[in-house]
């Protein structure tokens, strides 16, 4: 069973949506990252760095054909802490009750 | 120590990541069209063979066998070009739905093929083929939402 560990730094609201993306998928394309989550290529890029010096975050760049292209994807500890965080937030949800659970 | 959010910012928060995880589903699972393609392909082929000609017999299977490897490519593709979801989301369950799924479509489409062929009917490869692809034109998108929620509540088994 994960323990609860609030994270603050996968708790900022975009790198919430990035995580949790990466978190269901092996590796996801850059360009589908910042589509999903509505992100401009620098916004993107800054928060996938801090998520990446956090050691949350694996970047791989490569090339398809000639065209390059950029995936990334939750390291181990990423999906750790990932994890954590969700428990977390499970267990303040329900120490509340459900009414505060949304739609 | 950071202070922790309040539950209902702690519940939106839940909900945003069930939202991100379907996203990368919904992306990634095998599209409606996937299932009419192939099911359109099989009839094809099977109508191709029982005419007895080689050069249609020819034509038929060389229309299967592309239109069969672009159907793939295409989804393959267009996963790679988005994200995988993790191999793990399927589990036992997942690969059993799609297990029952392709015996499912061989128990109803190989007793219609015997059947016909023993009741000397015209074109029998062709009338069982037509029902293996209504069987996948059907289930396959129902197979899809299975998976689809299977995978859901795997991925999101600790954020509700």
């Amino acid at each position: 069973m994960t323990e609860p560990k609030f994270d603050e730094l996968v708790h900022a609201p975009t790198r919430l949506s990035i995580v949790s993306l990466l978190a269901a998928a092996e590796w996801a394309d850059f360009k589908f990252v910042r589509d999903t989550v509505g992100m401009s290529d620098s916004a993107l890029s800054k928060q996938l760095t801090t998520l990446e010096d956090a050691g949350y975050v694996e970047i791989r760049k490569h090339f398809v054909g000639k065209r390059p292209r950029t995936s990334a994807r939750l390291t181990d500890a990423g999906r750790t802490a990932f994890e954590g965080h969700v428990a977390a937030l499970q267990e303040i949800v329900a120490r509340a009750g459900s009414t505060v659970l949304p739609n | 120590m950071h202070e922790q959010p309040p539950p209902s910012e702690a519940a939106e928060a839940l909900a945003e990541i069930r939202q991100r995880h379907e996203q990368v589903l919904d992306r990634s699972l095998t599209p409606n069209w996937f299932w009419w393609a192939v099911g359109l392909l099989v009839v094809g082929f099977s109508a191709a063979v029982e005419t007895d000609i080689g050069l249609v017999i020819g034509i038929g299977t060389a229309v299967f066998v592309l239109g069969l490897c672009a159907a793939v490519g295409v989804v393959v593709v267009r996963t790679m070009r988005h994200a995988q979801p993790r191999s793990e989301l399927l589990g036992n369950a997942g690969a059993l739905q799609i297990a029952g799924f392709v015996l499912g479509v061989l128990v109803v489409t190989l007793p219609v093929a015997l059947v016909l062929g023993a009741l000397d009917t015209p074109h029998a490869g062709t009338w069982s083929s037509l029902v293996c692809a209504v069987l996948m034109i059907v289930g396959g998108p129902l197979l899809m939402r299975r998976v689809r929620t299977t995978m859901l509540d795997r991925a999101t088994k600790g954020s509700r």
